[in-house]
């Protein structure tokens, strides 16, 4: 089985911000893990999105991040962070030298 | 509710596929050579029995190796772990195996009852005798197959489909 058909195949994927969000903030898997009450392989399998998570995780992941869930979690691809504060995108770097 | 801590209550580690698939193989394989060296075995006297009872002792021992492997504290035995240590993907993870260990179990006994109905009832081979000779070793294979092999099914199904882990998981 291919690590894209896993349990959630069929259903639209939930794009998250959980990898940069724990990067941000200097965290291990294992840390996060036992932030949010789950297995540590399951930071990583959110992370890769190969799994959905439960409102209940969701609304954990936001309390925990102290952010609004729809700033973890998307049915759509996030803007990056980069052009979201300066406007910058891969083509068009905002900064000049 | 309180919440759990789910993080170090399964040790980190799995091994991957080609592992778990080699204590599957261990396990499934050893068993069938059991039975097959153990009725080969049973009509013999003399060396020949013996070398077919070392045969089966072999073959036993593999299956328990495999069993062993495979029942250890990991991810991957979810169905045989307490609900406390489980997170919710894992209880996912458990309840799909499950389900399928259940349609396959419903297939085999199935089967099973319709062939031992016809050969035993219906006898078209003239071969019900052979049934009640062996009932040492029809019952023990029964109860191996019927309460052993379920037992471990759905935790083998997860051993030979869950993919290999990323590198920085191992």
């Amino acid at each position: 089985m291919s690590r894209e058909k896993r349990i959630d195949s069929g259903r639209p994927p939930i794009i998250n911000r959980l990898a940069v969000l724990r990067a941000e903030r200097g965290l291990s898997r294992q840390q996060l893990a036992e932030a949010l009450g789950v297995n540590y392989q399951t930071v990583g399998y959110l992370e890769r999105g190969e799994y959905n998570p439960s409102l209940e995780l969701a609304f954990r992941a936001s309390e925990y991040f102290d952010l609004p869930i729809e700033a973890i979690f998307s049915r759509s691809p996030f803007t990056p962070m980069s052009e979201q504060l300066y406007g910058a995108t891969p083509d068009k770097p905002r900064v000049q030298r | 509710m309180m919440r759990q801590s789910y993080a170090n209550e399964i040790p980190m580690t799995i091994e991957v596929q080609s592992t778990r698939r080699l204590w599957v193989s261990l396990l499934y394989g050893g068993w069938a050579g059991a039975i097959v060296a153990w009725s080969i075995g049973m009509p013999l006297h003399g060396a020949a029995q013996t070398a077919t009872w070392i045969a089966t002792g072999l073959c036993a021992l593999a299956a328990l190796i495999g069993f062993a492997k495979l029942m250890a504290r990991t991810p991957i035995n979810a169905p045989n772990l307490e609900d406390a240590v489980l997170d919710e993907r894992l209880v996912q993870m458990r309840d799909a195996a499950m389900r399928t260990a259940y349609r396959l179990l419903y297939v085999a006994v199935s089967l099973a009852g319709a062939a031992l109905f016809t050969l035993v009832l219906v006898n078209p081979l003239g071969c019900a005798k052979a049934f009640t000779i062996n009932r040492t070793f029809f019952a023990f294979t029964s109860l191996f197959s019927a309460v052993f092999l379920p037992l471990i099914l759905p935790t083998t199904l997860i051993a030979w489909t869950a993919p290999d882990p990323p590198a920085d998981e191992l």
